[in-house]
């Protein structure tokens, strides 16, 4: 079995332990697993970027733009943007490795079960990609991710053509037209899944768009707090 | 399949179980197991369909068990000429030769045998020149179906020839009976091993050459069996057989040899042992122990050659695959079902091993692991388990490892240099007698776990709760570990503490041929007694033989989980009915000997047997004793006869809602008396007098007694014709059930309060 990552043979002696249960297929290294900082201590409670602040400033912007009706909710990550996660996700997302996704299968499972363990049966709707950007992928990270999680998920969400957030700065991010529409209203709770919260511009616009056709409630479940 | 080949490996170990269990448990358990393994991405689909096939493919291919002939076709033997080509080593014990033989055409395997004990050394030596592996033979002889066993807990011969794929033995009495030609090359490594043998049986002292021929060549007939039994009961014999700890040694040997000389680089040493190792396995007797470890070893250097990583757990599961492919048979030898457990037990504790830096520490995690693992398969084989083998392990282990076994290799090698081998021979012979003396000590101040049988569904338990003990202390999760090894401890304990909460009793009429030997197990083990305990003659030196009371009584008492004896009523000192109480007394805590006045006692060898604390109790006509709450009325004998048969003891006692009359050999005199005195005499059972001889069961007697069922002990095709066809006629004018052990085996009669019920052994 070799990393899904660093491709580097993982030498698991079988033991007591791995008899019964054998560890699991698709996964980093221990050295690669390490190299991944994971979310932990005081965060933000909105959006969980690591800060000393209940609410952090990011949060509280938003707050006064919506005048305290923010359409999210909130949004829970795993993981910090750091270094070896952005040469990951570059190599997964824009590099075309597949497979290598499913290193987050499981971490990203328990997650799901800890912060959202307690709604009942809400929507998972991946962030969908414009069709132009589907084709140059080959896959939406955000489908592959949402597939990992134990509900139903729902494709009512559609994008119109608009360029990569990743080439914009955070103005005109924060300042784009809104690229998605509903194709089908939805009136359950909806938790929204993508590879990564930035800004956030990206998932308040489906969420208003969601909420705008109904949606009682809408959630962010990302991989990573960039 | 890296990292997993130990998957297909337990697949075809499950296979072998199921078998023996005949259950698809563990069938389904396994692919229940397999599929969730798939789903939840822990194991990929080709691993789930190898091991899946696996198992498959070797319960088709494993031997299925067979159910043992009838006794009516293992007694006759035809004279016959049998042609076919020899496929193994003549194996030389002191009493008898043997070979396989694979008859052509028909493939079928024969054990052929010759009795050595009444040929001259020349004729032995023809026999050892002509017998040669590969040889395609012709021979004259006696063949015959193996016997059987007829008695609960005996040894089945049958079923262990047939797990090895034979089914018939040819007896050849000389070497003038067989003509050979031709030889394989196997047959050059096979005359090299003998001749080291015999060689070192001509250097070296008998104590030095029996365990040079143990340890270095894998043949133990030279060493004493009590010191093989106390190796087997220590759980030591993993160092009786030349096991990975020997070839790791000889590895390192030739490493040292061939590298520190400067005869080789590294690479050449390696491929100097992939040669030699196969070579060593044959010459070393080829035992399973051995061929794992040979196996093991060539595949550790070819893959070391070829992959960085290589995991120890495939490693020793392609030699489990290789060896259960090359000969199915030998998933059966006990031998072979140890090495790779203790094995296989050991790699999986090697993280766990490796935690600990102190070497004394490691050494008795070792054998702790070792001792724990077998504990199952060595209650079932042995019916014993010493708790203190753990501790002695780690002092025997280095003592053989550091000491014992580099200096066997060192003597068979060395030329004998006059001063030098002889020297180290008697220093050596001096050591090791101190070591065993030590040994045999410890042996007697300290009392094993007897266990009797460990069923099945213990078995199960037990590796469940190891499993999950060696997991917690794996994590180092130390409560729950201490929980697991309670709960692995209950297992046991409730093993062995069955028959103590066990309502049923029983009677069983041991099947030792012509003799009696009965047991009595009352409910709730309150008591055990024996009446009478037989044994056979040996013609040469007019002794009682031992092989009735190891095979079928030993055997039958350790199943059972019984050290402790109650009472031996002895009827009279005749070897068929008191040759067996003489190693009783030895081996067992006998608490009481009952006997007539008139019984001729050899004090003296009571008092030399191991405890001499029995008491002995002399009872005549009229008198009633009660031992462990059984009462017994003694009826017989009032007064002192010529004839031993007369003196028989006779007594009355009732169990399990039967009365029960034993009369041992009393004849119809005895009968005579015993109606005058008590008239009004009658039982439900009467072990019929003398084996069912015309000269006892008077009709007037049979007709008091009023008996239902009768017990006859007789031996197969007796010389004396017992029992007697007017016996048998009057019994059955009678309406009298007749149970006899010549024809059912042994019969036992299992019964719960007042109510029982008669089996017999054999169908």
């Amino acid at each position: 079995m070799d990393c899904l990552y660093c491709h580097q043979e993982m030498h698991a002696a079988v033991g007591w332990n791995s008899l019964l249960l054998p560890p699991e297929l698709d996964t980093l290294c221990e050295q690669c697993e390490a190299d991944l900082k994971k979310i932990q201590g005081k965060k933000c409670m909105r959006c969980s970027r690591m800060s000393p602040n209940e609410i952090c400033p990011d949060c509280q912007l938003w707050q006064k733009k919506f005048a305290g009706d923010d359409p999210l909710a909130a949004n829970h990550s795993i993981f910090v943007y750091n270094e070896t996660m952005q040469q990951i996700i570059a190599k997964w997302k824009y590099r075309g490795d597949y497979i290598l996704g499913n290193a987050f299968k499981t971490t990203f499972r328990k997650g799901f079960q800890q912060y959202f363990g307690k709604w009942k049966n809400p929507i998972v709707i991946p962030i969908p990609l414009s069709e132009e950007r589907l084709e140059e992928r080959g896959f939406n990270q955000a489908q592959m991710l949402a597939e990992f999680l134990p509900a139903k998920i729902s494709d009512s969400l559609s994008r119109t053509a608009g360029e990569k957030q990743s080439k914009k700065n955070r103005k005109q991010r924060l300042s784009a037209q809104n690229p998605f529409r509903v194709d089908r209203p939805i009136n359950k709770a909806v938790i929204l899944v993508d590879d990564i919260y930035t800004t956030g511009t990206t998932l308040r616009h489906a969420a208003s768009v969601l909420k705008e056709n109904g949606c009682p409630k809408v959630a962010a479940y990302t991989l990573i707090r960039g | 399949m890296k990292g997993y080949w130990h998957i297909p490996a337990l697949a075809a170990a499950g296979a072998f179980v199921s078998i023996r269990y005949q259950t698809v448990l563990i069938f389904i358990l396994f692919v229940v197991w397999l599929i969730a393994m798939l789903k939840w991405n822990r194991l990929t689909i080709v691993p789930v369909v190898v091991s899946i096939s696996s198992f498959l493919i070797f319960f088709l291919y494993f031997p299925h068990p067979h159910p043992s002939l009838p006794i009516d076709q293992t007694a006759k033997s035809e004279h016959a000429n049998l042609s076919g080509k020899i496929v193994s080593s003549l194996n030389i014990t002191p009493q008898m030769a043997s070979f396989v033989l694979k008859e052509q055409p028909s493939a079928l395997k024969t054990q052929v045998i010759f009795f050595i004990n009444n040929l001259s050394e020349t004729e032995i030596n023809a026999i050892k020149n002509k017998v040669r592996r590969g040889s395609v033979c012709r021979l004259n002889g006696k063949l015959r179906i193996p016997s059987r066993s007829t008695n609960p807990g005996e040894f089945n011969f049958q079923q262990y020839l047939w797990e090895q794929g034979i089914t018939r033995q040819l007896e050849v009495a000389k070497p003038g009976d067989i003509y050979c030609a031709g030889e394989s090359i196997w047959h050059k490594l096979d005359a090299f091993r003998m001749f080291l043998l015999d060689r070192t049986g001509d250097i070296y002292s008998d104590t030095t050459s029996a365990w040079l021929k143990a340890l270095v060549l894998g043949d133990d007939h030279d060493i004493p069996e009590e010191t093989v039994s106390l190796f087997q009961a220590w759980g030591l014999s993993h160092l009786l057989a030349i096991s990975g700890l020997h070839v790791g040694l000889i590895i390192g040997l030739i490493y040292m040899l061939l590298i520190k000389t400067g005869v080789t680089t590294v690479e050449g040493a390696k491929w100097f042992v992939i040669l030699f190792l196969p070579i060593y396995c044959v010459l070393a007797g080829a035992q399973p122990s051995v061929m794992r470890a040979s196996i093991m070893g060539v595949l550790l250097i070819v893959l070391t050659k070829i992959s960085r990583n290589v995991n120890l757990s495939d490693v020793l599961s392609i030699a489990f695959l290789v060896l259960v492919c090359w000969d199915k048979y030998i998933v059966t030898h006990v031998g072979f079902q140890l090495s790779f457990l203790v094995t296989f037990s050991l790699i999986l504790s090697g993280a766990w091993l490796k935690k600990s830096n102190a070497l004394w520490h490691q050494m008795l995690c070792i054998s702790f692991i070792s001792q724990m693992a077998i504990l199952p398969v060595q209650m079932v084989y042995f019916s014993t388990f010493q708790p203190l083998s753990i501790l002695l392990n780690v002092l025997v282990v280095p003592y053989f490892s550091f000491f014992v076994i580099p200096l066997m290799f060192i003597l068979l090698l060395i030329p004998p240099i006059p001063f030098i081998s002889s020297g180290l021979d008697v220093l050596f012979e001096m050591i090791h007698r101190c070591f065993l003396h030590l040994l045999s000590y410890i042996e007697n101040v300290s009392f094993p776990w007897i266990n009797g049988e460990f069923p099945s569904w213990a078995q199960l338990l037990y590796y469940g709760f190891l499993v999950l003990l060696m997991v917690c202390l794996q994590k180092e999760k130390l409560k729950q570990a201490f929980l697991s090894g309670i709960l692995l401890i209950t297992v046991v304990m409730a093993v062995m503490i069955r028959p103590y909460i066990s309502p049923y009793g029983s009677l069983t009429m041991m099947d030792i041929g012509q003799g009696d030997a009965f047991i009595l197990e009352l409910p709730y083990r309150q008591g055990v007694f024996m009446i009478d305990a037989g044994a056979k003659f040996s013609f040469e030196d007019h002794t009682a033989t031992d092989s009735i009371y190891k095979q079928i009584l030993k055997a039958y008492l350790y199943k059972k989980g019984i050290t402790t004896i109650d009472g031996i009523f002895i009827s009279h000192e005749d070897m068929d009915h008191a040759g067996s109480v003489a190693f009783l007394l030895n081996d067992f805590q006998v608490e009481n000997l009952i006997i007539s006045p008139y019984y001729p006692l050899d004090v003296q060898q009571i008092q030399k047997t191991r405890n001499n604390k029995t008491r002995i109790i002399q009872v005549k006509q009229g008198q009633q004793i009660t031992l462990a709450g059984q009462a017994f009325t003694i009826l017989s004998p009032m007064e002192k006869t010529t004839d031993s048969n007369e003196n028989s003891l006779v007594f009355w006692t009732s169990f399990g809602g039967k009365s029960w009359l034993f009369t041992g050999d009393a004849g119809k005199e005895t009968e005579k008396k015993i109606m005058q005195a008590y008239p009004n005499l009658t039982a439900d059972v009467l072990k019929l007098g003398h084996h069912g001889s015309k000269n006892s069961s008077d009709e007037q007697f049979i007709r008091q007694l009023g008996a239902q069922f009768a017990l006859i002990s007789a031996g197969r095709n007796n010389r004396y014709g017992h029992p007697h066809q007017e016996v048998l006629d009057l019994l059955s004018e009678h309406h009298i059930h007749i149970l006899r052990t010549d024809k059912q085996g042994a019969i036992i009669y299992r019964f719960n309060g007042e109510r029982g019920t008669f089996f017999s052994f054999l169908p």
